[in-house]
């Protein structure tokens, strides 16, 4: 791995490991403005026929599965 | 949440449910960084031995108070909660040991960090899989505890299945 990959790799692992370390309401609040950030792309693909979009996504910035860029 | 978890309260105190406690994403939160999820899985121990487990009284009393069945959950708020009862030994024993938490003052319990990675391993979906990676490498897990839950619930082949495919896969 690369010195850049390696440093990009650390920086995610250090932001899990700060999201981790929030309370679990702030996590909650997090997971309620992910989910409601992620219902209408999920209407959308379910509209265009692709299936429903995955039903996690990472707080660290992964896009649900199945959701196209 | 507050409500969702107020609900569930309600629930044991009318005698409906004899434990619940929170699993699924919403339970590996907790111990994680948060993980975008539709629902709130609760993992319920009824009261004695029911002959036929029926979610049917938890629907009425919720329905009662104008918490609304929506699919397979029951919305809460802006929660919708899913009830599951914990069928197998390894579910009845993580909502037995759930830890007790407090949630902005409502009293809560969520499944403990290794029964949810014994669940997710016995689970075994590819998004089960990736939570376990998630676990092990956050280090929350007490080994010994996950070593003994593994072996009483026979998932020690499974977990070396695991380990050799994501966190030996040389």
């Amino acid at each position: 791995m690369s010195t850049l990959m390696r440093q990009i790799v650390d920086k995610k692992r250090q932001r899990r490991m700060a999201l981790a370390a929030l309370t679990f309401p702030e996590k909650v609040r997090i997971v309620e403005q992910m989910r409601e950030s992620i219902a209408p792309i999920k209407t959308k693909a379910g509209a265009a026929g692709v299936g429903p979009a995955g039903t996690q996504m990472s707080a660290s910035g992964l896009r649900p599965a199945g959701v196209s860029k | 949440m507050r409500l969702a978890l107020q609900a569930i309260n309600d629930l044991e105190r009318e005698g409906l449910i004899q434990k619940a406690a929170i699993g699924g994403a919403m339970g590996a939160t907790f111990y994680l960084e948060p993980v975008s999820t539709f629902d709130l899985d609760i993992f319920l121990i009824f009261e004695g031995q029911p002959l036929i487990l029926t979610l049917t009284p938890i629907y009425d009393f919720l329905k009662a108070r104008g918490h609304l069945p929506e699919g397979d959950a029951v919305v809460v708020g802006n929660w919708p909660v899913q009830f599951l009862p914990a069928e197998t030994p390894l579910l009845r024993e993580a909502v037995m040991q759930a830890r007790e938490v407090d949630y902005e003052g409502i009293p809560a319990r969520v499944m403990s960090a290794e029964h949810l990675m014994a669940i997710a391993l016995a689970t075994g979906r590819a998004k089960d899989h990736a939570r376990l990676v998630a676990f092990v490498e956050s280090a929350v897990a007490d080994r010994a505890r996950l070593n003994d839950i593994l072996s009483r619930h026979g998932l020690e082949a499974s977990w070396k299945r695991f380990e050799a495919r994501y966190l030996d896969p040389q």
